[in-house]
């Protein structure tokens, strides 16, 4: 049974840790005080009536800096969230899943968190997120994308435009296809994951800062460039970043770069992108004078929906993501330091579609597949290969967050949701004693 | 029968002028049914939100919103009748609703 924390002791101990990082639960974008701010139930920006999952007002309403709004005078928009589970695996875990926590079997608050979520001026909004994390029983700095944004007529093309100050790569994104925002939404931290991950695919949440401007020309074209700095350990120790101890810095200037192409139909919407990071990483541990590992993130990506009643904020909706993450890894640090190849590379893959009926119920399918050059330093497993392969099935029932729902100051969904694998840290074999079933419910209200 | 004759022309006559006056747009799907309308000085444009959702009336008369009009919310099945005075390009949004665009010239 793969445990991720089981893994620390290995030579290559900077990378589980990355992946911890990479692993940590996805937030919830479910803002109550989005739906306070501008007056519209849930529904009307996510799919499913619960976050994130967005459709096309949530994607403008992010696009324009969270600052669109009704008009009319509201308390600050100050939000709060908070989930627990059961996580039950094939087979236990032995020691404990994580620390405070039975081999099998263990019901937690996952995360509880309060967010600042909406417009702080005319054309400044910020979504930040500060939790509690019931699994590492620690408060801190969680999501944050602080915004500017205008419209101009720019060379005769309808531009919207904007700057962000944010702390993760793709926490910007519009689309669900990327890492920060992508399905699952949700995941359990007491479960074991495949330990092979790529930089861009959440590794980097929260131990960086980045500053960067986009625009959206036509409302076909988006275009992002963002530059990110490594937080420094005193720095990420005092926000509370999990893991606290150990972890890489991101050295020099990181660029982060996004394109997308979309059209919206009215019924209809698709999307296809590229994203990628470009980023020299220091390991944990003191590298040779001047060595870093230097990993190159190239992304492509693609979305789809389909609106059955668009005149019904509530109407059934079809949609899909995909996207595919190549890494080259050029590891002239962890190859002195670890004994690691000098150059490995790593390709995720995974898609998802989901079925929203009267966005109420929304059954989703993922699949997801990752696969390198095997290198038994690197990633830890038995036999040298990352490779990883399986599914995610999930349905989840919200019960308000509809016009002329009874509760208007809150939401709330409940899933269930199974991971199986059919190949797990290199291997088949055994791989399915990580299936997880894991029911949670998630809350969220608005002061 | 000519005073017939006469009054029917002057009632057709006048109905003419009325709807002349007035161009009716609809808001649904998070949309308006035009993107761009022509009107004259003196028209009035009638929006019908036909959504489940509260929409807005911003009207604006350049690329900046500071100056825009604000003709207030709109809830599900309500109108707005917005006259249009003056000669020149306007745009017509939903400050809810970012997307929802109608260009408006008035001649």
């Amino acid at each position: 049974m793969a445990n991720r924390h089981s893994t620390e002791r290995q030579p290559a101990r900077w990378l589980p840790l990355f992946l911890l990082a990479a692993c940590w639960p996805r937030q919830a974008a479910a803002v109550p005080s989005f739906a306070e701010q501008t007056g519209q139930p849930c529904a009307s920006c996510h799919v499913g009536a619960f976050g994130p999952q967005l459709r096309q007002f949530g994607r403008d309403f992010k696009l324009g800096g969270y600052t669109a709004t009704d008009g009319s005078p509201h308390f600050p928009p100050i939000a709060a969230m908070a989930f627990g589970s059961f996580t039950h695996t094939s087979a236990d875990q032995q020691g404990g899943a994580v620390r405070w926590f039975a081999p099998n079997d263990n019901v937690a608050l996952d995360q509880a968190s309060f967010y600042y979520g909406g417009a702080i001026g005319k054309h400044l909004g910020a979504f930040i997120q500060v939790t509690y994390d019931g699994i590492a029983r620690q408060i801190g700095i969680d999501n944050t994308d602080i915004r500017y944004s205008r419209e101009r007529h720019i060379l005769g093309i309808d531009t919207v435009w904007g700057l962000t100050l944010n702390n993760a790569p793709t926490v910007t994104d519009l689309w669900n296809s990327t890492p920060v925002w992508g399905f699952p939404y949700n995941g359990s931290n007491l479960a074991p994951t495949p330990q092979a991950s790529t930089l861009i695919d959440g590794a980097l949440g929260q131990l960086v800062v980045g500053l960067g401007g986009y625009a959206m020309w036509n409302n076909w074209v988006y275009t992002e460039l963002d530059l990110y700095r490594g937080l420094s350990r005193e720095l990420r120790n005092a926000l509370g970043t999990v893991p606290v101890a150990g972890t890489s810095e991101v050295a020099d200037t990181a660029p982060y770069w996004r394109l997308a192409v979309q059209h919206d139909y009215g019924r209809a919407y698709w999307q296809v992108g590229t994203y990628g990071i470009d980023a020299h990483v220091l390991p944990p541990v003191a590298a040779p004078a001047g060595q870093t590992d230097h990993r190159t993130d190239f992304a492509a990506d693609a979305n789809w929906q389909f609106v059955f009643y668009p005149r019904l904020v509530a109407s059934d909706i079809i949609s899909a993501h995909a996207t595919i993450i190549a890494e080259n890894e050029a590891l002239h640090a962890s190859s002195a330091l670890f004994g690691t190849r000098a150059h490995d590379r790593l390709t995720t893959m995974r898609a998802d579609v989901s079925y929203s009926i009267g966005a109420t119920i929304t059954p989703t399918v993922q699949i997801f597949h990752s696969t390198g050059t095997e290198d038994r330093a690197l990633w830890n497993t038995a036999n040298g290969s990352p490779d990883s392969t399986g599914y995610v099935l999930e349905i989840a029932y919200v019960p308000w967050g509809k016009p002329k729902s009874l509760i208007g100051w809150g939401n709330l969904r409940l899933a269930v949701q199974y991971i199986g694998y059919t190949q797990f840290g290199g291997t088949s074999h055994g791989a399915s004693r990580n299936n997880t079933l894991y029911p949670n419910l998630w809350l969220a209200w608005h002061f | 029968m000519k005073r017939i004759f006469a009054a029917a022309l002057l009632a057709i006559g006048f109905s003419t002028l009325a709807i002349a006056g007035e161009t009716d747009i609809i808001q649904a799907g998070q949309a308006f049914s035009e993107t761009d309308i022509s009107v004259k000085a003196g028209d009035h444009v009638k929006f019908l939100n036909q959504d489940d959702v509260k929409h807005n009336i911003l009207v604006q008369a350049g690329d900046d919103d500071d100056d825009a009009k604000d003709m207030g919310l709109q809830a599900p099945g309500q109108s707005i009748d917005v006259p249009f005075d003056k000669a020149g390009k306007f745009l017509v949004r939903c400050h809810i609703h970012p997307g929802m665009k109608l260009a408006v010239t008035v001649n």
